[in-house]
């Protein structure tokens, strides 16, 4: 139940950040472009949160094969059989703390990303006049 | 000395991060920021040349950034990613030189160096890192600081300032839905596998593929990676941005997104396809190869018509990085088939074609800055004549549409012969065939572009070409650049040399795996 | 937007928000928080005051140059990753210590020292330079603005 909630928060979100990116209004776009970066923090914060001890959002069986070498960093999950993020039978209220640690550094980056584009948008805006994209054609040939 | 050999890989990334700063609070100081930022940047040169050659002599250097044991993110320098990094700090620092006198001063001493820097800085990690969800963070930093240089102001006010922005908006919209393309794509590889090392995903990807429980979305995946990496190398459904934002950008950041940063594409397909999905290839190999051939042709026909200097030559870009590409599909192909031998020789040649094309490119790109600020305009019809009064700028630029078209004794020569050589040797005809035909244009249209602008005269109504010549600082760049596109085509043996090599390190990864993984835990 | 109203609320958020976000600042370490929520927190107190007050009339009172403080907060950050390097170890290794609090006599606790502290404190002025730097940039009178016009 949980897991098709968040999927299905995540697919909405991505519609409707869809939607306002092909929309002609450059604010438009900018805010699609927010709400499909947050579907992708969420998407990424799903992918480490488990219902369950073995469910991953979107992988469900994990085959491994036993037998490499000592020191390699894949030895730590083989050697439980195990080859995806998967905690192990006492902790089942486990989330991966790795994904949400690239969601900070995701969101570090798209306000960034949108602080420079909203400037930009702004001083087109200033040489234009407009903030439509169809009428961003100067350099059409 | 030791401590610096050590430290090499975190220094060529560390180093111009830490000038970004420093050149912010130095602004008010333009000779003193000069002065550093050339230090910096030759020094870079210095260390990558360090770099490449321990690392050619002493193997696989591994680096980990904060110690974090096998949990951390690692730098890896395999030769590979030595010799892009060599490629982008010669480019950097050449470009840095041109555009002490090219750029807008006051434009040079606010913003430009720290960017520049910080755009080499992001390069370098894309280029160094091991760790797939670090290079997203590097290609944000490059995308962002690379963004900010395309509105830098020139001297010659040739392009409108409105025009910069229209290509600057154009350039990050897309970008930054390639980079959420991107996000997703690791998002779900993590997800699946549980890893981010690269080198970690290589076996976990090889152990499911062995044990036939490959699952069906890591296909969609790899396909999510050949769109973003497609994406930045402007391959076909993903081209239409690169000719409106190569041209727009001031020339020295022109050199550079050409030259290296269209690059950067190319190198992450090289990793994502033969080392992450290596067992993968028989699948995305054709479908690299058919976009790359569609590229080739759309790049050549298109660049015939135009008769802007710098839009001739982003279309050539184009078109060039369709014969890159088809290097790396023919190898899949090869490499899927059991040529192995055939799969190394085809991947050295594309690289061959690479560093070629990078250099030649980015030495045309700065000589058409020479030639717009010598003439007043980048429509070549309405130039003429200039072999009489810019005869530097004619020479450079011939030998540059020598290399790109592929007439010897220039490095394009070598480049486009040792792709048609390995691609038939190994039974491409139809590709090679495509790729000749269009070489032909590529020919065409470089000595259209020459001869519209150097023969003939200048129509009168047009006025006369203004004095200012290019100056030093301009010429000498482009002539050091011409001298390398002239050393790489006469003795080419060199770079074909290290170039096998590379591709024998591509095509098998096993020693970059265990330079990572198996090594001692500090 | 200047009213009364908006400028009296403004004046008490600011105090607020300053704390709230040095909180955010030092308790990044082991608990949510961190440089750069902290420095969000403290660009939009500080926004909140040119929007509430106008940029001229703040200007006149208080005018640091943001892009400074971006510099200085990128240099701080960069100096404390690359430190470790003249102490024998790795680009961005952090050192970790506790440290017995003892007021008058009284043993209060533990005091913990890290040293990515100083690289929040860089990324804090990175943020708080950063963000108001494109406010004060965007918000000036377009007549003053030395790119504008053009």
């Amino acid at each position: 139940m949980n897991n098709v909630m968040l999927s299905l928060t995540i697919s909405l979100l991505f519609g409707i950040g869809t939607f306002l990116i092909l929309r002609r209004e450059m604010m438009k776009v900018i805010i699609g472009f927010g709400i499909v970066s947050h579907a992708i923090n969420l998407y990424i914060v799903a992918s480490g949160a488990f219902s369950n001890g073995t469910l991953v959002p979107i992988l469900e069986h994990h085959q491994a094969v036993v037998g490499l070498g000592q020191g390699l960093i894949v030895a730590d999950d083989v050697a439980a059989g195990v080859i995806g993020p998967i905690t192990s039978e006492p902790y089942l209220e486990f989330a991966d703390p790795l994904v949400q640690a690239l969601v900070l550094t995701a969101i570090v980056i798209g306000l960034a990303t949108t602080a420079f584009i909203l400037t930009l948008a702004y001083r087109i805006y200033e040489e234009y006049g407009t903030t439509d994209v169809q009428e961003l054609r100067r350099l059409w040939g | 000395m030791s401590f610096l050999m050590e430290h090499l890989p975190i220094l060529l990334v560390a180093i111009p991060l830490l000038m970004a700063p420093i050149m912010i609070l130095t602004r008010s100081y333009p000779g003193l920021q000069k002065v550093l930022n050339l230090v910096a940047s030759v020094g870079l040169l210095a260390l990558s040349g360090l770099l490449l050659s321990s690392v050619w002599n002493g193997g696989i250097t591994v680096y980990e950034v904060g110690e974090f044991g096998k949990y951390g993110i690692v730098l890896v320098a395999d030769l590979l990613s030595a010799s892009m990094v060599g490629l982008n700090c010669l480019i950097g620092c050449m470009g840095l030189i041109y555009s002490y006198d090219y750029i807008e001063s006051k434009s040079l001493n606010l913003t430009y160096h720290s960017l520049y820097n910080l755009m080499l800085a992001g390069i370098n990690g894309i280029f160094l890192t091991g760790d797939i969800f670090n290079l997203f963070v590097f290609f944000e930093i490059m995308l962002l600081s690379s963004g900010a240089l395309i509105v830098a102001n020139e001297t010659s006010s040739v392009t409108k300032i409105s025009d910069k922005m229209e290509a600057t908006m154009k350039y990050i919209v897309l970008n930054m839905l390639g980079s959420n393309v991107m996000l997703i794509a690791v998002a779900s590889l993590y997800a699946s596998i549980g890893s981010l090392n690269m080198a970690d995903i290589a076996i976990k990807v090889q152990i499911l593929a062995d044990a036939g429980t490959m699952p069906w979305h890591m296909y969609a995946i790899g396909l999510l990676f050949i769109i973003v990496f497609g994406g930045k190398a402007a391959v076909f459904p993903l081209h239409y941005w690169l000719p409106d934002v190569h041209p727009t950008a001031p020339s020295p950041i022109s050199a550079m997104l050409s030259g290296v940063i269209i690059k950067i594409g190319a190198y992450g397909i090289l990793r994502v396809l033969f080392v992450i999905f290596a067992p993968l290839q028989a699948v995305f190999g054709p479908i690299i190869l058919m976009l790359a051939l569609i590229t080739i042709g759309l790049g050549a026909t298109s660049a015939i018509g135009q008769n802007d200097v710098k839009r001739l030559l982003a279309y050539s870009s184009v078109s060039q990085i369709g014969y890159v590409f088809m290097g790396f599909g023919m190898g899949a192909i090869a490499y899927s088939s059991g040529e192995v031998t055939g799969a190394v020789l085809i991947i050295a040649a594309s690289f061959v074609y690479l560093v070629n094309h990078a250099l030649a490119k980015s030495m045309l790109f700065l000589t058409s800055g020479g030639i717009i600020h010598h003439a007043g305009t980048r429509d070549m019809r309405k130039m003429g004549g200039m072999i009489n009064s810019d005869p530097a700028m004619c020479v450079a630029f011939l030998v540059g549409a020598m290399s790109i078209g592929g007439v010897p004794p220039m490095g394009g020569f070598i480049a486009k012969f040792s792709l048609f050589d390995a691609g038939l040797r190994y039974a491409f005809y139809i590709p090679i065939a495509i790729a000749l035909l269009f070489a032909v244009f590529t020919l065409f249209y470089m000595f259209r572009g020459w001869m519209l602008m150097f023969w003939g005269e200048r129509d009168p109504q047009y006025g006369e070409y203004s004095h200012h010549k290019s100056s030093l600082l301009m010429v000498g760049p482009i002539f050091l650049l011409a001298a390398l596109v002239l050393i790489f085509g006469i003795f080419a043996e060199p770079l074909l040399e290290i170039s096998q090599t590379i591709a024998a390190q591509v095509i098998d990864p096993q020693p970059y795996i265990d330079a990572v993984l198996v090594r001692v835990i500090r | 937007m200047t009213t009364i109203i908006t400028k009296t609320i403004a004046k008490i958020c600011l105090m607020v928000d300053m704390l709230y976000s040095l909180d955010l600042l030092l308790i990044g370490g082991n608990r949510p928080g961190g440089g750069f929520i902290g420095g969000v927190l403290c660009a939009c107190g500080i926004g909140l005051i040119y929007v509430a007050y106008g940029y001229e009339d703040v200007k006149k009172i208080w005018n640091p140059d943001w892009h400074s403080w971006f510099g200085y907060g990128l240099l701080f950050a960069s100096i404390t990753a690359i430190s470790p390097l003249l102490a024998g170890h790795n680009y961005f290794r952090s050192a970790f210590e506790l440290s017995p609090l003892i007021v008058g006599g009284f043993h209060l606790g533990e005091l913990e020292l890290v040293s990515s502290m100083f690289f929040d404190l860089g990324v804090y002025f990175v943020v708080i330079g950063g963000l108001l730097f494109i406010v004060t940039q965007v918000g000036m009178d377009k007549g003053k603005d030395p790119e504008g016009g053009k």
